[in-house]
């Protein structure tokens, strides 16, 4: 009843999706880091307007479906903007501003943790604001919400499937080619599946080492 | 070399120093002493500004703090810059090693080069008896070792005056010695010093000035043998009584 010899051609296909879904990870990831820093400094930050911003910002990213943030930049800009983007492109933006949204939240709780003598003992050295934060209160923020950025992370990889609806030709799209020109549907949808899964396993064991790495001894 | 004048501070409708004036000269041993919530440390954290006056000025050198006239970073700059302080809790910087800790801040706001700064935080690591230690890190070492890192963190910015904000009193009782000794070496090399304790056994024996402070105002300013003698306060009087 299974028909695994019918896709077997197909399968090196599918496979190379693994390359471009995890493009579009990495590089939405470290989009999505920048953004999220630069918010979460403008949360913390003594100027009302940019945290006004920063919450508005993170409030539309977190409060409209990511398949229609998608839509919007693929879809609707290049009709209001004349700009056209490349799916792959659009893909990157749209998850960089969106996990920009969360990861910002997650690094202010983090910088919201970090015991507030940490901030008085480097004043009272004289350190300056910036590097108060750079040096002092970032690398502990980081540390203390490592686990919370790999589960973004770990959301960012499933949810670059929905470039598939644009036309990136990632792993869910290409199961998707495969089934329809066979009409096969569970066997090239596990095969993603499990590449998916093993995807995560290895990103949650890797961030487990990281954090080992990065705990003080 | 410190001067407060008529400094208050208020938390909303709490008003915690009334109207503080104090005066500190060079190489004085200032110790302020009296009950929980009486101001001591509220006053402590106003010299170096980590608590910012509601009314008043602080002096320290010739950069005078008017806390009428806002936010004045250099100013407060100017005044961090001689004052090295000493908390309760260390407040050691955790991801950097003992060796960073004490080099981070002569490299970063001094200017120093790495190995100029290391090497004045081998001599001071010595002088506080922690020389076998320069590359733990503060999670590894016991409360009284944290303690003397963070002394010698804060004299590698070579500031005049030294702030001790309770800096034995989250100790084990036998580590309190260790701190005790750094600081009384520290007193005997004419360090300026103003201490918030309640160790009246150091009080008595290192300060040259007490303060008994109670409910937000300096309620004797005298030395600790008149002091122990006899305070001249009936509150005074009340709280040695409940000393052991």
């Amino acid at each position: 009843m299974f028909h695994f010899d019918l896709i077997a051609p197909s399968i090196p296909f599918i496979l190379e999706g693994v390359l471009v879904t995890l493009q579009y990870t990495l590089i939405s990831v470290c989009g999505g880091l920048v953004l999220g820093a630069l918010l979460a400094l403008c949360k913390v930050g003594k100027s009302l307007t940019l945290q006004w911003f920063a919450a508005g910002y993170t409030s539309i990213f977190r409060g409209t479906p990511l398949l229609l943030q998608l839509g919007m930049i693929y879809y609707a800009l290049p009709t209001l903007t004349g700009l056209t983007l490349s799916p792959f492109m659009a893909g990157i933006l749209t998850f960089s501003l969106n996990s920009g949204a969360y990861i910002s939240e997650i690094l202010k709780a983090g910088i919201a943790g970090v015991d507030k003598g940490q901030r008085e003992a480097a004043l009272s050295l004289n350190i300056p604001q910036y590097k108060i934060m750079r040096d002092i209160i970032l690398p502990q923020a980081t540390r203390n919400v490592l686990p919370s950025l790999v589960n973004e992370i770990v959301d960012l990889l499933k949810e670059s499937a929905l470039v598939s609806v644009i036309g990136g030709t990632d792993l869910m799209r290409r199961a998707n080619l495969v089934a329809a020109e066979k009409y096969l549907y569970f066997e090239p949808l596990l095969v993603a599946g499990c590449c998916y899964y093993i995807l995560v396993l290895a990103l949650t064991s890797l961030a487990k080492v990281l954090e080992r790495k990065l705990a003080t001894p | 070399m410190i001067e407060l004048k008529y400094i208050s501070k208020s938390f909303g409708p709490l008003t915690v120093l009334h109207d503080v004036n104090l005066k500190v000269k060079p190489q004085e041993i200032v110790v302020l002493i009296g009950p929980s919530g009486s101001g001591k440390s509220t006053l402590l954290r106003s010299i170096n500004l980590l608590e910012l006056p509601s009314h008043g000025s602080v002096r320290v050198g010739d950069a005078v703090y008017h806390a009428v006239q806002g936010p004045q970073e250099k100013v407060k700059q100017a005044i961090r810059k001689r004052i090295g302080m000493v908390f309760q809790n260390f407040h050691l910087f955790p991801h950097m090693s003992v060796l960073e800790n004490l080099t981070y801040g002569p490299v970063q706001v001094l200017g120093l080069t790495t190995e100029q700064a290391e090497a004045e935080a081998f001599a001071l690591l010595d002088r506080v008896g922690l020389k076998d230690k320069p590359q733990a890190y503060p999670l590894q070492l016991s409360g009284g070792q944290k303690q003397r890192v963070a002394i010698a963190r804060a004299l590698a910015m070579k500031p005049d005056v030294m702030l001790f904000d309770e800096p034995t009193s989250s100790l084990d009782p036998e580590m309190v010695k260790e701190v005790l000794d750094v600081m009384r070496e520290l007193a005997q090399k004419s360090m300026t010093m103003v201490v918030v304790t309640h160790e009246m056994r150091f009080a008595q024996a290192v300060a040259s000035r007490l303060l008994f402070m109670d409910q937000g105002r300096i309620l004797e300013d005298t030395t600790p043998k008149a002091f122990f003698k006899m305070p001249a306060t009936v509150r005074a009087q009340a709280f040695l009584d409940r000393l052991v």
